[in-house]
């Protein structure tokens, strides 16, 4: 059988000569993007302690599902604008496999025919 | 497990319509199976991720299907019926939060696995953290996970296919017959043929889910007047913590980890869709699109199904037939008909999905890199489709076996998958993770989970803040902790591993 456990073979340097480049906690625009998603998670937890014991029905829907659909919206909306700016953003060309971009949108709703 | 007499009576009543429309499914099941044949290559990668090259519908809708399965058709409208709004909450909140994490993973693990050719969870941890141990672990959660939901799909498409055919099946055969279909198609399709079967039975289910729901609000009157008829215990079925009474916030962010982000992030056959997508940008708008077909799966369909079940039959024996009880209950019998084919669908599409991703794990991760790494890609092919009939016996073999609730069994699952996290962080974001903490978290975790979540491992250890948090979610935090003051306690990646990764993705991304 082979066992491979190569990291104990692996010269790893102490920690304090380790690059700070790759962190948890980007810098800048991702720094934004990581606050916003974290932001409204909170929020939807307070706003559930606070409000989700409420039997109140809004257009006949519990208050409970409101929240939750206020929530989805909100990250819809933050994924969709944070990737829209990160590709205004972004120099470089987006990375796709080769010789399908032609037929991209084509495929996208491939079926058998 | 019985399904409830009077819809076997129904079923009797209307039986070569039945059969008709049962017979129409199987007939489009093979046209797209023969369909995805005639593209298959004999290569090993358009065999597990199909050249990588799905676009983003496909790859949203065989996530949707394979995932919601029996337990999100039959299941969570069973605990919504039991536990109240506060179970459709969770599973909303997980797939919310599910979505922001898979537009956030699936662009940096689509990368990786292009640049090195992975194709499995193992490929990518294995290979970042240089470690065979922790290639295991994504086979043992591989092992866990699908099994898990297979034997709990094959047993409630067994029960569906005997009442579907009147009793003429019965429920072992069954089994049997849904087993030989789904080899079948996974072993001549590979991977396209199950993206573009659940691109089929995807638009089915969220089409009966919706129809069902719009169908319920004109027979009550509107959604207002179904929250009515539960009478005096209205109050506590739309609100926290729920009808038993345990279903806080913290609980419901606590199952949502095992329910949702296990099952849509981090499963070994989500892992590998990802791999499959053909576009990196493509990520935003699979995360969009699928969240948009849980929002109306959830909010129209299963809450409806749920309450309105607790409405029409407050008493019902097993909640996992409510949906099927009160399809014939207030659907036309045609469409009540057609709701228990989506049924049947949901099924197959998570049996041939979680075949298809334990096979390419065993092969892959276990005897391509243990015992024969000299195995050649046609080889891997060829094997691939051998073990599939081994990986279904045992699955045949568990599900006649050892009957199983389902809602709980996918929240367990989801609950093992769930401790790859921290790994893949380090893998892909935090480069001062270390080889160390991916070894001892994650096993950790995946412990606590089989001791707190199943009691299957000796008391050593007292049970968690039950009821604040689940079992899951406690062995969940002690895993992140572990993970993280072992890497500060021990030296980081050689500065080469961590430039072929982090280096890639920052370069790339």
């Amino acid at each position: 059988m082979k066992w491979n456990e190569d990291w104990l073979k692996a010269n790893r340097p102490p920690a304090s000569q380790h690059p700070k480049r790759y962190t948890f906690w980007p810098r800048g625009r991702g720094r934004l993007i990581f606050g916003y998603f974290i932001f409204i998670t909170l929020l939807d937890y307070v706003v559930l302690t606070l409000f989700g014991g409420r039997p109140i029905l809004i257009a006949g829907m519990p208050l409970l599902i409101w929240i939750t659909v206020i929530f989805a919206a909100l990250t819809i909306a933050g994924i969709l604008g944070f990737d829209a700016w990160n590709k205004n953003q972004a120099a470089p060309p987006v990375a796709t496999t080769p010789q399908t971009e032609d037929n991209e949108l084509r495929n996208d709703h491939e079926l058998p025919s | 497990m019985n399904f409830p007499p009077e819809i076997r009576q129904l079923v009797l009543s209307n039986y070569p319509m039945i059969i008709a429309t049962l017979v129409a499914y199987f007939v489009i099941f093979v046209l797209i199976s023969w369909a995805a044949k005639r593209k298959l290559t004999k290569d090993v990668g358009d065999y597990v991720v199909a050249s990588r090259n799905l676009g983003w519908v496909v790859v949203t809708f065989t996530m949707y299907a394979s995932v919601l399965s029996g337990v999100g058709m039959a299941g969570i409208p069973g605990a919504i019926y039991t536990i109240g709004t506060s179970f459709v909450v969770t599973a909303l909140t997980g797939i919310i939060v599910s979505t922001a994490l898979l537009w956030y993973f699936g662009p940096r693990i689509w990368v990786l696995g292009k640049e090195y050719g992975f194709t499995t969870p193992g490929d990518l941890l294995g290979e970042y953290y240089q470690s065979d141990i922790i290639r295991m672990y994504t086979v043992i959660a591989s092992l866990v996970y699908n099994i898990a939901y297979i034997v709990a799909q094959l047993l409630a498409g067994g029960i569906l296919l005997n009442v579907l055919s009147g009793n003429y099946i019965s429920l072992n055969m069954g089994i049997w017959i849904i087993t030989i279909v789904v080899i079948i198609h996974v072993a001549l399709a590979g991977l396209r043929g199950i993206a573009w079967l659940d691109f089929f039975n995807g638009a089915l289910i969220l089409l009966l889910l919706f129809s069902f729901g719009v169908i319920i609000m004109f027979a009550a009157g509107g959604p207002g007047s179904v929250v009515a008829g539960l009478g005096g215990i209205r109050d506590r079925f739309i609100t926290t913590p729920g009808m038993i009474g345990i279903f806080t916030p913290s609980r419901i962010y606590g199952v949502m980890i095992g329910l949702s982000i296990g099952a849509i992030v981090l499963s070994p056959s989500a892992w590998i869709r990802m791999y499959s997508a053909r576009s990196r940008s493509h990520f935003a708008k699979i995360g969009v699109l699928m969240l948009v077909l849980w929002l109306i799966s959830h909010v129209i369909g299963t809450y409806l199904i749920g309450t309105y079940g607790r409405v029409l039959f407050p008493d019902a024996e097993n909640p996992d037939f409510i949906s099927s009880l009160l399809a014939f209950g207030v659907l036309p019998v045609f469409i009540a008909t057609l709701f228990l084919i989506a049924v049947l669908a949901a099924i197959i599409s998570t049996t041939d999905t979680y075949i298809h991703t334990l096979t390419a794990t065993v092969v892959r991760d276990c005897i391509r890199t243990l015992f024969w790494p000299t195995m050649d890609d046609a080889q891997e092919f060829r094997l691939n489709r051998t073990i599939t009939i081994g990986a279904a016996g045992i699955c045949i073999l568990l599900a006649l076996s050892y009957p199983v609730l389902i809602t709980p069994l996918a929240i367990f699952a989801g609950g093992i998958t769930v401790q790859l996290l921290p790994p893949l962080v380090g893998a892909v974001t935090w480069s001062r993770a270390s080889t160390e903490a991916a070894l001892v978290a994650p096993a950790v975790g995946i412990l606590l989970t089989l001791k707190w979540d199943m009691g299957i491992l000796p008391g050593i250890l007292p049970p968690p803040f039950a009821p604040a948090l689940p079992g899951l979610a406690v062995a969940f935090f002690i895993n992140v902790f572990l993970f993280v003051v072992i890497s500060y306690l021990t030296k980081p990646q050689p500065p080469e591993q961590v430039e072929k990764f982090h280096g890639l993705l920052a370069k790339e991304l």
